[in-house]
């Protein structure tokens, strides 16, 4: 490789000056102290704070200070690797203005929803949040109440919520902001295989021949799966990456069959190939007869906008996903139109380069890894799309084997463990239970003690749905935590902010920082964060990893877990509750709902206790001391029974005292033992004897392959506004930045988003690259600079703007429109223009 | 006209609210939420003023100048012109040893495939203010 004479100057002139530091002077020994304490740092594990990779991370800390990190060497997922992120996760914690008081907004002494937000204590933060709680509640009743969660939440903290959620005050308003990440996901596997999560795990990764990139930038968003897939296609001969996407990005830097296709025509390209399948008869007979279903589903399903938007109006089936049984013969017929000159004319993907992938998928030979996050869930047809791909690896048997894989990857730390299997879904119970079945219903309360009809049957409101309630004033009392949804949600100037700031409204924001979302609370909580705490997350290949606290948080800051239960000491069950639910079980009248819900005999059969690693280092636990048993171990063993006894089988987790004992295990853990592979004898322990392979999450034990056809976005570029814009993450930031903007290093790799566009883009609009400019589009503006020569590459027509930057807000451009089914919204296309300033 | 004036009150009073009042601000400093984006331009990228500091020793080394131009793709690496553990380049910091090993700790002659691609783990620098001090105490600080 020859060396450019610019970067050999500039090479030199680092030389040069790092010379001038770093000489070394004779007669200046350093001497270094090797046995004293100075030297020692206590080291531990835990889990990462940020993507849904779930890295293992050793933490080391000094006099209750966090002083260095490391990757894990014995994480199975990274051994000894982190990213950018991770390598400086000893400073999220760290930011100056870390808040260390509840502020309330106050005028003349007093809350004002005008007011300035005012330092008070935790009693008079709690005093005024039942006050509004116990109004709204009386007022309207539990539906006018409402939670926001996440898949950032500890297991024990989406658990502890949902419960006070769910049968405490009895509304199912709680959401996560994994609704705007993973529910078309969710959606897609329960369609097909009727349970949640990825029958496959990471180790997928080292088996596979051939891995395909469904509009996930992995490079980026799931760097150290990156570095897997890297390792594999460049040390194993014949392996192959192909990369579809809107946009080039840096995946294309490994890419064997890089695809940039026009956006949303994802659907006519997996519609494509599996007509390939059909037309060549590649597909494996014996496997579809034993293990598959055929359905087709409605059509015409509208876009999750609000009921009065003209395009609702004209859907013929709005919002609805019945599905219906058809023959292999009629879902053939169905593909027909599917030709390859039809896809890549759609999709402006070059025949050959079609042809190439569909001969790849068809070959019954190689091994195949599917990949994809936010291209195919943040998506108007998530859910279809999802099966779609399930459908090509259906047909051709390439599923629950090593190596032969369609896998969904997560965003959020904890998106699978907490908002998935926990279920804080406005529609979901624990492993993988709805409220909408009375079955499942009594099984909870049975669990959780409660009389029966605790729980309400109707599904809540969902994420997209609370801003909408708040704005129209049906939700007045609501509760953000472990997230920042006024910069996350779409379309923040014709939803979230009007709703956030409806004087109706009283809304809380629990957060370690002043937020977006803090701005545009009534009340702020400060809140102890990340390895402050004991806690567990759930990975994306369905391993559970726990942590104990390292660190105190700074003085006057707790954590969900303490506040969820404080607050839930403020409530009487005869306060909320109607005569006859308590008429059933009349010893809970006078008990509080943290008597009810968390001393319940099963969250508190555990006492307090030492916790201890292997060296005999004793750890802190804030939350048990302060409530005087084990609380996280209590609430996960309560949660852990839904899984070992519910009704649904296969989300058996590992024992919580063994969690803190491994690198993390995949469930179902059946005898102490992990499963690698679902469904599949031999991997499976719960696939019934004499099966090779049982889909055991339906009934009869098939998956379904769904046809689907492709539809149009709700918005397309226009005379008006003519190009698409589509949003995302960049490697050095952690979703809307609240941390990652907060350390130096990271913050000065990528301080600003840009707006990311095509050379010939710019030059007809004027633009050089650094030129500040605005993105409009008909809903808001925001101004970026452009960026024509960065890490992405658009297409022309296209432009890319990354969330992260809380200066911008992106999400003043962004639409509103959703996955119908699932109600994810589609973050990846809506039309906008770029202008001068 | 009276109307104007007191939706131009409106707006001022809202917009104050939101900014946060006292001394509580999110990164958008006292910039409103929702008023116009903060200005900004573009920055230049911190170049050639040696090696940046580490935290800790487990801290990956950050790239101490710009790197734009440079390519990592599965038919080369520009990096390893000057950081490869025998490049000639004097100066330029070379990869570690943990560089070579395999995920399972087995040596080889050339970088491991899992450690390639560079910019995953090393970035450089925007010369920039950060917007938040970070009280991060390194040890070697003590």
């Amino acid at each position: 490789m020859a060396i450019s004479r610019r970067t050999f100057i500039k090479s030199s002139a680092a030389v040069a000056a790092a010379a001038s530091i770093d000489v070394s002077l004779p007669g200046m020994a350093q001497a270094i102290e090797f046995d004293s304490e100075k030297n020692k740092i206590r080291w531990d594990k835990a889990a990462c704070r940020f993507c849904g990779v779930g890295c293992g991370i050793m933490i080391g800390t000094k006099d209750d200070r966090i002083v260095a990190t490391q990757a894990d060497p014995k994480a199975e997922v990274n051994k000894g690797i982190n990213c950018i992120k991770g390598y400086f996760l000893s400073k999220i914690m760290y930011g100056k203005d870390r808040l260390t008081t509840p502020m309330l907004r106050m005028k003349h002494g007093r809350f004002h929803k005008e007011g300035e937000f005012t330092p008070v204590s935790w009693d008079v933060a709690f005093d005024i949040m039942a006050e509004k709680w116990k109004k709204t509640l009386k007022d309207k009743g539990p539906e006018a109440v409402g939670m926001f969660g996440s898949g950032q939440w500890t297991i024990m903290e989406g658990y502890a919520a949902s419960k006070l959620m769910k049968a405490g005050f009895r509304s199912n308003n709680i959401d996560p902001n994994a609704r705007h990440c993973m529910a078309s996901a969710v959606g897609g596997f329960m369609r097909t295989f009727g349970s949640d999560e990825p029958m496959g795990c990471y180790d997928d990764l080292e088996h596979a021949d051939a891995f395909v990139l469904w509009g996930s930038n992995m490079a980026e968003m799931h760097p150290i799966l990156w570095t897997r897939i890297t390792d594999t296609r460049l040390s194993k001969p014949d392996s192959e990456v192909h990369v579809l996407s809107t946009y080039e990005h840096r995946c294309f830097d490994l890419g064997d069959n890089n695809m940039v296709f026009t956006p949303q025509t994802d659907m006519v390209i997996l519609n494509y190939i599996a007509n390939y399948i059909v037309q060549n008869k590649a597909y494996d007979q014996k496997f579809m007869d034993k293990h598959v279903s055929f359905k087709d589903t409605l059509t015409d399903i509208g876009y999750g906008l609000r009921p009065e938007h003209p395009l609702e109006k004209k859907a013929k089936n709005r919002g609805k996903g019945k599905m219906s049984a058809i023959t292999f013969e009629e879902y053939g017929r169905l593909l027909e139109p599917y030709t390859l000159e039809y896809a890549s004319k759609m999709s402006s993907v070059p025949e050959d380069k079609l042809l190439r992938l569909a001969k790849l998928y068809a070959d019954p030979k190689k091994k195949i890894t599917s990949l994809w996050t936010m291209g195919f869930n943040q998506h108007t047809r998530g859910v279809w799309t999802n099966s779609l791909l399930y459908n090509i690896h259906l047909m051709m048997g390439k599923i629950s084997e090593p190596g032969n894989s369609p896998f969904s990857l997560t965003g959020q730390p904890s998106a699978c463990g907490t908002a998935r299997e926990v279920g804080t879904f406005s529609h979901r119970l624990p492993a993988d239970l709805v409220v909408k079945k009375k079955k499942h219903r009594d099984f909870a309360e049975k669990v959780w003690k409660l009389p029966e009809g605790t729980i309400p049957a109707k599904p809540g409101y969902h994420a997209v749905q609370h801003n909408r309630m708040l704005k129209d004033s049906v939700i007045n009392a609501y509760w953000s935590m472990c997230n920042n949804n006024v910069q996350a949600a779409a379309n923040m100037n014709e939803e979230t902010l009007p709703g956030w700031r409806n004087p109706d409204n009283f809304i809380v924001v629990s957060d370690p920082y002043p937020t977006v979302s803090a701005m545009a609370a009534d009340l702020i909580l400060p809140t102890a964060m990340w390895v402050e705490k004991e806690g567990a997350y759930g990975n994306a290949e369905r391993r559970t990893q726990a942590w104990r606290q390292q660190v105190s948080a700074p003085e006057g800051a707790k954590s969900d877990l303490w506040q969820l239960m404080e607050f839930s000491k403020r409530f009487k069950v005869k306060e909320i509750w109607p005569a006859d639910l308590i008429a059933k079980k009349p010893e809970l009248r006078n008990k509080t709902l943290y008597d009810v819900l968390y001393k319940n005999g099963n969250v508190n059969e555990f006492p307090t206790q030492k916790v201890t690693d292997d060296d005999g280092n004793i750890y802190a636990n804030d939350e048990m001391d302060h409530f005087g048993f084990y609380v996280q171990k209590g609430l996960f063993e309560e949660y852990r029974y839904f899984g070992t006894h519910g009704p649904k089988i296969g989300h058996n987790l590992a024992a919580y005292d063994q969690l803190h004992k491994e690198r993390g295990m995949r469930w179902p853990v059946i005898n102490g033992k992990e499963t690698k592979w679902r469904y599949r004898a031999g991997y499976d322990p719960l696939v019934p004897a004499g099966k090779d392979l049982y889909f055991y999450g339906h009934k009869d034990g098939r998956a379904n392959i769904i046809f689907a056809p492709y539809e149009q976005p709700p918005e397309m570029p226009d005379k008006a506004f003519d190009m698409w814009l589509c949003t995302g993450r960049v490697i050095e930031h952690w979703h809307s930045g609240s941390m990652t903007q907060r350390v130096p290093e990271l913050y000065k790799a990528m301080p600003d988003a840009q707006i990311f566009m095509h050379p010939k883009d710019a030059k007809t609009r004027g633009f050089k690259r650094g030129d500040l400019a605005k993105v409009e589009s008909r809903r808001g503006e925001i101004t970026a600079l452009i960026e024509t020569r960065g890490r992405n590459k658009p297409p022309e027509g296209l432009i890319f703007v990354p969330w992260f930057d809380a200066r911008r807000l992106i999400n003043k451009v962004t639409l509103d429109a959703t996955d119908p089914l699932s109600k994810q919204t589609d973050y990846k296309k809506c039309a906008v223009r770029v202008v001068k300033v | 006209m009276k109307k104007i004036f007191i939706l131009g009150l409106l707006f001022i009073s809202s917009t104050l609210a939101w900014a946060g009042a006292s001394d509580v601000h999110s990164l958008r400093g006292a910039v409103a939420l929702d008023a116009p984006a903060v200005a900004t331009g573009a920055k230049e990228w911190a170049v050639d003023d040696g090696k940046i500091a580490r935290n800790y020793v487990q801290q990956p080394p950050l790239v101490p100048h710009d790197i734009e131009g440079f390519s990592i793709n599965k038919d080369g690496n520009d990096c390893l012109n000057c950081h490869n553990w025998n490049s000639e380049m004097p100066g330029a910091t070379k990869v570690a040893v943990s560089h070579f090993l395999t995920r399972d700790n087995h040596a080889l002659v050339n970088i491991s495939p899992r450690r390639y691609f560079c910019t995953q783990c090393h970035v450089p620098q925007r010369d920039a203010k950060p917007l938040i001090a970070n009280m991060f105490r390194s040890l070697s600080e003590e």
